[in-house]
């Protein structure tokens, strides 16, 4: 990759700024560039992962399959964004799917090629890793709000919550029946 | 009398993958903290860049919605790190923590945290490893929640209508 785009990644992707040059040259040594069409699933939930994305261009949004079949948006991404940051540090399975909404461009970090860099304490390694518990924490925050939100207006809640349940059951009726 | 707190450490299990050195180290940013059964840690809404390592004893974390409904969101023993997002970020407590036991608590603060961070890279990656440990169990058990209320919903329905029947008797128990 040539130097001047290099220097347009470290200005314009905030999770990768506190990299030096020469830290952020090594990161794109382990990195793959992927250019998706609108629609098309960098990871979908479920899924075994196996690393992180970072948009550099266009959009995302992030999806949770919910159990009746559809979809609920958490949360929209932009260029800049990270998907996926908990399958650099642990194999779970995804907790959601991010797909391209419109042509978008992804860097791609291998989990195994950045616990590499890990294992040698590459100083840029652990400036993202602390970038990530940034994020992580304010992941953790905005969920949190969530659920806050949901209980602190248990009227709002309850007559989202009954026209949801008769979409899938059909009838008014609480006590006769679990939803389909 | 108050135990030295490199000792404190080393008794943690969660904490033997630190050298002598590193304990040593980490001990001159923490400041134990003796908690009584009942007494809290802190509450919930307070702001303080700072988090604690739970050294004895056991907590139980609450969450006090508006509607005056306070539920229990876990418990945390020794080992355990509780306040990360505040030291993170700088902003407000999530949960109120209370001790359910006598209990002792090592707390370290951002600006001590940063300074320390700065100095030890080999050191610094290890409690780096614990904090995006911790940090990502709580995404995902907020994940699981959130998705655990909009997959069953007749459930869902029940325990909101309980909070709404609670948050008319301004009910405040746990």
């Amino acid at each position: 990759m040539e130097y001047e785009e290099i220097i347009q990644i470290k200005r314009s992707v905030p999770f990768l700024s506190d990299l030096t040059v020469e830290e952020l040259q090594d990161l794109m040594r382990i990195a793959r560039i992927r250019i998706w069409r609108d629609g098309q699933a960098f990871f979908r939930e479920g899924e075994a992962a196996d690393g992180m994305y970072i948009v550099l261009k266009g959009d995302a949004k992030v999806e949770k399959r919910l159990q009746q079949g559809d979809q609920l948006v958490l949360s929209k991404l932009k260029a800049g964004d990270v998907a996926g940051e908990m399958g650099l540090i642990e194999h779970e399975p995804r907790s959601a799917t991010v797909r391209a909404t419109g042509a978008c461009t992804t860097m791609f970090l291998e989990s195994s090629a950045f616990d590499d860099l890990r294992r040698r304490h590459h100083p840029g390694a652990m400036k993202i890793l602390k970038r990530l518990c940034g994020i992580l924490a304010a992941r953790a925050r905005r969920l949190e709000q969530i659920l806050s939100d949901f209980f602190e207006r248990p009227e709002r809640s309850l007559d989202f919550m009954e026209k949801r349940y008769l979409r899938f059951v059909g009838h008014p009726g609480m006590d006769e029946g679990g939803p389909a | 009398m108050m135990k030295d707190v490199r000792q404190i450490l080393a008794s943690l299990e969660a904490f033997r993958d630190l050298d002598e050195r590193e304990r040593d180290l980490l001990s001159t940013v923490l400041s134990a903290r003796s908690v009584l059964q009942g007494e809290d840690l802190y509450k919930q809404g307070e702001r303080a860049p700072s988090f604690f390592v739970v050294a004895e004893g056991q907590f139980v974390k609450l969450k006090e919605f508006r509607a005056h409904l306070v539920e229990t969101m876990g418990k945390v023993g020794p080992g355990d790190l509780v306040g990360l997002l505040s030291m993170f970020d700088r902003s407000e407590r999530l949960h109120t923590v209370k001790a359910v036991e006598d209990a002792l608590a090592l707390e370290c603060t951002r600006d001590s945290f940063d300074r320390l961070f700065e100095s030890q890279s080999r050191f610094s990656y290890k409690i780096l490893d614990k904090f995006t440990e911790t940090l990502s169990r709580s995404v995902r058990d907020a994940n699981t929640l959130i998705t655990d209320l909009f997959s069953d919903p007749k459930r869902t329905l029940l325990m909101l209508q309980q909070a709404r029947v609670t948050a008319r008797h301004h009910l405040t128990e746990f």
